[in-house]
């Protein structure tokens, strides 16, 4: 009697398996691309402090922000979002999914932030939600928009969302 | 003679600013509690030590008994959580010697709050990597953690930090069914942390005269790559529990000896994944 193909998928597992014994996709074409690398880590900033919008968002910035976050959640069925300063302080938060601040957090690059990469580092949350981390244009200062959505935005969405960020 | 695991040198060279400290960090993690984590991390370590690499051992589980195994007032000392939960401690309060001078252990301390799951995933990896260069700078060549179950909250930062893991794994029907799922969230920490190798898993309480463990090993064998599975197993024997009884590893008993060498194939093997040109080259030191 065979224990185990009975209850499980084998094509599947191994899939997963191969995955992780593959070098990863960021270490092998973005080496200066996310900053996951072994200088990273993570913001500095204690997540209390952070926690607190950060003073020195100008209140016509938050209120750009927090339209462009509208813009998010209409037009990508996003159905959540946070924005973090490049010190990891909260620039903008729609006050859900705390939880995640500190997950976005330790996946942001500390200091190559850069938004080459086709498509953004994300996290599969559940079946249809997942953590979407765009950092901007390396303009001063940069900032990175965590939105949890039902897809991931493909090359298109992923620079259109890029431009329409406001500056501050 | 200095004797340092030699792999990832290439690396470290250009990634370290601090020239000559590097450690290799293994993580010893499972999904599920009761696997043997702990009975192959205090094993596997002693095996290291053994063979002149400077190992420390850490108790990265609230819950566990690397310290309750192999020192007595583990509870009371201060540890790898305290170390977490309080920026003031630094790493040298927290090193344990043995009796064997390459082997320390650090406890996983008293800071009951900081109980795995507690801050979400990430509240911790910037501390825990600083905990890693610490470890470093001091002088050791191998940093073995053996974590507490799940790959979330503090697990996950640690394995989101170390070079390298290590899945312990019951060779039991029930407990194998619990492979996709490790498989899932070991890919999604590899997003936090691409260069983390996986050593493989590691078959655990492997009972030669049950048919259903073995099939089961064989099994899981036979479902995943070769390079997924590490070739040492290690049998189920009264041993390993008389030993974390005494306060030590199973191969330090007397009648320890074929343990020994199990834990010492296991090590060769690691060795060997670390760095697979190991043979052909000039050892550095
Ligand atoms: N190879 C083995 N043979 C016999 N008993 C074992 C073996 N490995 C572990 N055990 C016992 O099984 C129990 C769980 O092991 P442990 O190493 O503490 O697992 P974990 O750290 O994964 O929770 C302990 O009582 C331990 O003594
Ligand atoms: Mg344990």
């Amino acid at each position: 009697m065979d224990p185990i193909h009975t209850w499980l998928d084998p094509a599947a597992v191994r899939e997963l398996a191969d995955r992780l014994l593959n070098p990863s996709p960021q270490t092998a074409n973005a080496p200066t691309g996310m900053g996951f690398n072994d200088s990273f880590v993570g913001f500095e900033a204690e997540a209390s402090a952070a926690e607190q919008a950060t003073p020195l968002a100008s209140a016509t910035f938050s209120a750009r922000l927090t339209s462009f976050a509208d813009w998010l959640r209409q037009d990508f069925a996003t159905t959540g979002i946070f924005i973090l300063d490049n010190e990891g302080g909260l620039a903008m938060s729609d006050g859900k999914h705390e939880s995640l601040h500190n997950l976005a957090r330790s996946l942001a690059p500390s200091r190559s932030l850069t938004p080459s990469l086709n498509a953004p580092v994300h996290l599969k949350i559940a079946a249809k939600m997942n953590l979407v981390l765009i950092p901007t244009q390396p303009t001063n200062p940069r900032f990175l928009i965590a939105a949890l959505m039902p897809e991931l935005p493909g090359p298109s969405t992923f620079q259109r969302i890029l431009e329409s960020f406001p500056t501050p | 003679m200095k004797k340092r695991l030699p792999q990832l040198q290439a690396q470290a060279t250009v990634a370290s600013t601090v020239p000559d400290s590097r450690v290799t960090s293994i993580a010893v993690s499972s999904q599920k509690g009761g696997v043997g984590k702990t009975t192959v991390s205090i094993n596997l370590a002693h095996a290291f030590a053994s063979a002149g690499t400077k190992t420390l051992l850490i108790d990265a589980d609230p819950q566990g008994s690397v310290g309750l195994s192999l020192t007595r007032q583990s509870r009371l000392l201060t540890g790898f959580y305290d170390y977490l939960a309080n920026p003031q401690i630094t790493i040298e309060q927290l090193i344990i010697p043995t009796r064997l001078p390459t082997f320390s252990l650090m406890a996983s301390g008293q800071a009951s709050d900081y109980e795995s799951g507690s801050g979400g995933m990430g509240a911790h990896l910037a501390r825990v990597r600083s905990l890693i260069r610490s470890v470093a700078a001091q002088g050791f060549d191998l940093c073995l953690i053996d974590t507490a179950a799940g790959l979330f909250g503090v697990s996950g930062d640690v394995i989101s930090s170390v070079d390298a893991i290590m899945i312990p794994q019951q060779s039991e029907p029930l407990g194998i069914r619990s492979v996709p799922k490790l498989l899932e969230g070991l890919n999604r920490l590899r997003v936090m942390n691409p260069r983390l190798s996986v050593l493989g898993i590691c078959l655990t309480m492997v009972q030669h005269d049950l048919l259903e463990s073995t099939e089961a090993a064989a099994a899981l064998r036979q479902l995943l790559p070769p390079e997924m599975m590490l070739q040492t197993q290690i049998p189920r024997d009264g041993l390993f529990v008389r030993a974390s009884a005494r306060g030590l590893p199973a191969g330090a008993l007397p009648e320890g000896a074929a343990a020994q060498q199990i834990f010492q194939s296991l090590r060769a093997e690691i060795e060997t994944k670390l760095n697979p040109h190991s043979n052909f080259q000039p050892r550095p030191f």
